[in-house]
């Protein structure tokens, strides 16, 4: 599903050039739960931005479903995104004066919106938070927050699930509560790639990836 | 959350200063242009009917009554005039008739030249007012010809005033001596009660010869000016185009002057009127000048500020747009969405500022005096500013909004998520 080959990043910060990424390939089949650990600045995240067609490689070559997302312009590669990749985040990234419905129903405005709101219905129902449908995202703890993140990531129906440190802001409980609603996509054929430095978060994944600083 | 409501409410607030000003603006002009005409259109009408009215009057009596007019010669004092009760200077005798064959002249039907002069008729030593006349000029135009009202005296005849024949003791038909010359009575006058009660009338020609002032005359006479278009102005301004310097008296019956009198105030109202309403222009036009400055400082400073609330607007929301950009809206999308808040923003605050800017437009108006009845509050509006006003604010509003929303839509999202 995902196909990462041989790349490499390097980002430039103050006129100094910094190699994050250094020919670096992974892949991730479909339903498999990939975990990626490593130290602050090995580069997990910008695999992340990599592998969602958001931070295009210096060199090498990111496949999604057998695609390259950029082979194709930004504003294709935005509707690819929404078709094919669901994003997952630490700080949740809710659009605030939006409720729950609204939020997981955001990534329709994308793709346009026939049978959204049954889908949108379906997953709020999956993820318990129906009755927190017409909440804020002020108004909701912080589990309810991630769990509304990942109905929204889900919308479109993504092959691939992309989460960074979704554990990161959440109780154990909460935690737990996440990780098994994203082992439960992995299960059902999707693929996953989990960012994290928590151990036990890793722990649910099928494989785990370490990676060192260069 | 807040900071959103609060940009679009203070964008909102800022259309809403500019098209208020605007609207308060034009509406006080249409509340001065309104009050204007209602009152000063109505005193002029009511003016220029009373105008007609006492032209009509005045018509009927100058018909009536008529002028007499004496034109005296070029350089008469008129002080000396009165004194003497004759002209000391004198002018050619062609002169009545330059004025009887003019085209110009339209309001005198009745034209006479005369030579009138104090003499001592040293046979009676007697002081009189010896006045020659040839009677009627006749007047070029046939149809302005009258029957001769002013009499003509056959050579070698004269006409002998009251107090003249009475105290010496004359009669018609009698021969006197005058100045050395046998005259004939042709007519002994009635009392008249004045300076004719000591003339003696002579034909025009004996009196230049005894007054040793041949072809000349002191005096052009017209009598019983009966036109109804005829006034004192008229027939001056008429004779002095033709004799010019000619020193014109006009005179006339008490009420003739009177009616001429209530011509002239109705012409004075409607003039105070007219300067009245020049007056009120000259203000609309300073009012207008002050628009023509503010409207522009209005518009300039909403288009800033709204600029500026956008611009902090997307710098505010720079996370929102990297996340929705990630989860795979277009750029057009989030263009779209942010020009469709702007289009929101200039339509409500237009909509807004059309009401209060009406509002209070129409208050102020009340407050100067200018809107004085509520039946004419709709008349204050110009549906043509308004519809400007509520088409053009979101046009603008979405124009000054356009660089920093298509700044947001090229957000990279790869860059905000990074930083997050």
């Amino acid at each position: 599903m995902l196909d990462i080959r041989e790349i490499s990043k390097t980002y430039n910060t103050g006129g100094k050039n910094v190699p994050v990424l250094d020919k670096m390939s992974l892949n991730v089949a479909a339903g498999q739960f990939t975990a990626v650990r490593g130290p602050s600045g090995c580069g997990k995240s910008t695999i992340l931005l990599a592998a969602g067609g958001l931070l295009s490689p210096d060199s090498g070559q990111v496949l999604i479903d057998g695609d390259d997302p950029y082979a194709l312009s930004h504003e294709a590669r935005a509707g690819f995104r929404a078709e094919h990749v669901g994003f997952v985040f630490q700080q949740f990234h809710l659009v605030p004066y939006l409720d729950v419905l609204d939020n997981v129903l955001a990534p329709s405005m994308a793709r346009g919106s026939a049978g959204a709101r049954e889908r949108a219905g379906e997953l709020i129902e999956h993820f318990g938070i129906t009755d927190r449908i017409g909440h804020v995202p002020g108004e909701l703890s912080t589990g309810e927050r991630q769990r509304t993140a990942l109905a929204r990531a889900l919308l479109n129906r993504p092959k691939l699930l992309l989460a960074d440190e979704p554990t990161g802001n959440l109780d154990t409980d909460s935690g737990a509560v996440v990780l098994n609603y994203i082992r439960e996509f992995a299960d059902s054929g999707g693929a996953v790639l989990m960012v994290t430095h928590d151990a036990a978060a890793a722990g649910k994944a099928d494989r785990v990836i370490e990676l060192a600083k260069l | 959350m807040g900071y959103r409501k609060l940009n679009f409410a203070l964008a909102v607030l800022g259309v809403l200063v500019a098209a208020a000003g605007l609207i308060a603006q034009t509406t006080l002009l249409r509340a001065y242009d309104a009050r204007t005409e209602s009152f000063i259109a109505a005193d002029m009408d009511e003016a220029v009917k009373r105008l007609n009215f006492v032209q009509n009057e005045y018509r009927k009596i100058t018909l009536q009554y008529g002028f007499n007019v004496r034109v005296l010669p070029e350089g008469q004092s008129l002080a000396d005039f009165h004194a003497e009760g004759y002209a000391s200077k004198t002018m050619d005798q062609n002169y009545a008739r330059r004025l009887a064959d003019s085209d110009l002249l339209t309001t005198i039907r009745h034209l006479a030249p005369i030579l009138r002069q104090k003499i001592t008729w040293t046979e009676k030593k007697r002081r009189i007012v010896l006045i020659g006349t040839h009677g009627e000029e006749p007047l070029k135009e046939r149809k302005r010809r009258k029957k001769a009202i002013i009499k003509t005296i056959p050579e070698g005849k004269i006409d002998v005033g009251y107090d003249l024949w009475n105290s010496l003791d004359l009669k018609s038909g009698q021969s006197v001596k005058l100045l050395g010359r046998e005259f004939e009575i042709r007519k002994c006058q009635t009392e008249q009660g004045s300076q004719d009660d000591i003339s003696i009338w002579v034909d025009l020609k004996a009196a230049q010869e005894m007054t040793d002032k041949v072809g000349k005359i002191n005096e052009i006479q017209a009598v019983d000016c009966k036109c109804a278009d005829a006034n004192p102005v008229k027939i001056r301004r008429e004779l002095s185009k033709i004799l010019p310097g000619a020193k014109v008296m006009v005179k006339t019956k008490p009420a003739v002057a009177r009616a001429a009198v209530r011509v002239v105030d109705q012409q004075d109202r409607i003039k105070e009127l007219q300067a009245r309403k020049a007056s009120r222009a000259r203000l609309r036009r300073g009012r207008e000048e002050l628009m023509a400055v503010t409207a522009p400082l209005l518009v300039a400073g909403a288009a800033l500020w709204i600029s500026l609330l956008a611009l902090g607007n997307v710098k505010q929301r720079t996370v929102e747009i990297g996340i929705l950009r990630a989860i795979g809206l277009s750029g057009g999308k989030i263009l779209s969405v942010f020009l469709i808040r702007s289009l929101i923003i200039g339509l409500v605050g237009a909509v807004a500022g059309v009401i209060l800017g009406g509002a209070l437009g129409a208050a102020v108006a009340a407050a100067w005096g200018e809107l004085t009845e509520f039946s004419q509050v709709g008349a204050l509006f110009s549906p043509l500013v308004i519809a400007l006003a509520v088409i053009c604010s979101p046009i603008l509003s979405a124009l000054v909004s356009w660089p920093p929303s298509v700044s947001a839509s090229r957000q990279d999202p790869a860059v905000v998520l990074s930083r997050e």
